[in-house]
Formats: structure tokens, sequence, C-alpha cells
């Protein structure tokens, strides 16, 4: 639908949404622990880039050429990064809503 | 041959029972977080996973795969994304014992 921009258009709507919902529900709980945050994205987010290219090259699964941009990080798109980037950050964002949640309902 | 099953066992599945092997009493009080999270990650992106292999943003292809389909996914697919998901909570649940502040 979006041609070479169909990955990057994918990984922008399905990472910013959820993580746009939940910061503007938990904001300042999230903010709080902005640090937590970043320290768990930049560490998920520097393994999977460290094991990625072993995937690439194994062939665990292929990339249409006409559906990305065609830059390449190492041997993968740099969408791949960017899914890098801003899945833990949903993950890590959602772990925490998820502690002041279960904290919440149980002292309800 | 079945690369992707090597790979899963290798790089998600061995760093996730370590952590649980060394973290496992911090970990088990969050069993709740956990699950949560998990069910989030595969709400999120099984739909997105389906939706990419139908527009051929990506495919699978035998014999990296074992080739068993589910939803028009290789069965891995659900591992990685349960993994990774499980990986990346498992971490931010680590750091938030050190550094989280709940007010």
């Amino acid at each position: 639908m979006f041609g070479q921009y169909t990955y990057l258009v994918y990984v922008l709507a399905f990472c910013l949404i959820p993580i746009g919902i939940m910061w503007a529900t938990n904001f300042q709980f999230l903010h709080n622990n902005l640090r937590v945050i970043g320290m768990a994205a930049l560490i998920v987010f520097v393994y999977l880039c460290a094991t990625d290219p072993f995937a690439e090259a194994w062939h665990n699964w292929f990339f249409s050429s006409d559906r990305n941009l065609g830059w390449y990080v190492i041997n993968f798109p740099v969408e791949e990064a960017l899914f890098f980037l801003l899945v833990p950050i949903a993950i890590a964002s959602a772990t925490l809503c998820c502690i002041y949640w279960v904290d919440i309902a149980g002292h309800q | 041959m079945y690369s992707y099953p090597l790979w899963l066992l290798l790089f998600l599945t061995l760093p996730l029972a370590l952590i649980w092997i060394f973290k496992f009493q911090t970990l088990m009080k969050y069993g709740s977080t956990l699950t949560l999270t998990a069910i989030g990650c595969l709400a999120v992106s099984v739909p997105w996973d389906i939706l990419s292999v139908k527009d051929h943003i990506w495919y699978f292809s035998k014999p990296y795969i074992l080739g068993v389909w589910l939803l028009g996914l290789p069965i891995e697919e659900y591992v990685y994304i349960l993994f990774v998901g499980l990986l990346s909570a498992s971490v931010t649940i680590l750091l938030w014992e050190r550094y989280g502040a709940m007010n």
C-alpha cells in the first residue's frame, strides 16, 4: 500500500500508537521512571542489533526489497533498527504500566 | 536447516533462561506483570506480523523453519514475539527493582 515506505509506516504505527496511549494515560509515573525505560531500551536495543545479523545470515526471514527504504545497517534494513529501538521502549513502558496497575489493584 | 529455531534457542531462550535462573525470586514477584505484558505483546505483534506477511514486507521459507504454521505465521514467530517481550520485560523489572520510583 505504501510502496518502499511500507515497513517504516508499519513500525511507526504499531509502536508509536501503543507508546502514545500508555504515555498519555500514565504520563507522570512513566516520566518519573524515564531512566528505567531508557536503560532497558538501550540494553535490549544493543542486544537485538548484535544478534540480528545472525538471523539475517541464517535466513530466518527474508525482506522484500520493494517494501523498505533500501538502506542497510550491517545486513538488516534501517527500519529493523528502528524496530529494535521502539519495541523495547513500548515493552518497558507497558511493563511499568502493569507494575503500576497491579500495585493500584493491590491497594483497593 | 531449521536455523530459525536454532537461533531462537541460542539468542533468546538461553539468555532468558539465564536471567530467570539467577533472578528467579525477584522475577516471580512480578508474575502478574509479566503475564499481562506477554499478553499485550501478542495482542499487538501478532496482527502486525500477519499484516506484514500479507503485505510482503517479510516472508519465511523452508528449510529454515520447522514448517508449522498458525494464522499465516510460522510457529517460530510466536516464540520470537513472546520471548523478546519476556526478555525486555524481565530486564525492565530488574532495573525497576534498583532504580524504580512508585511516586
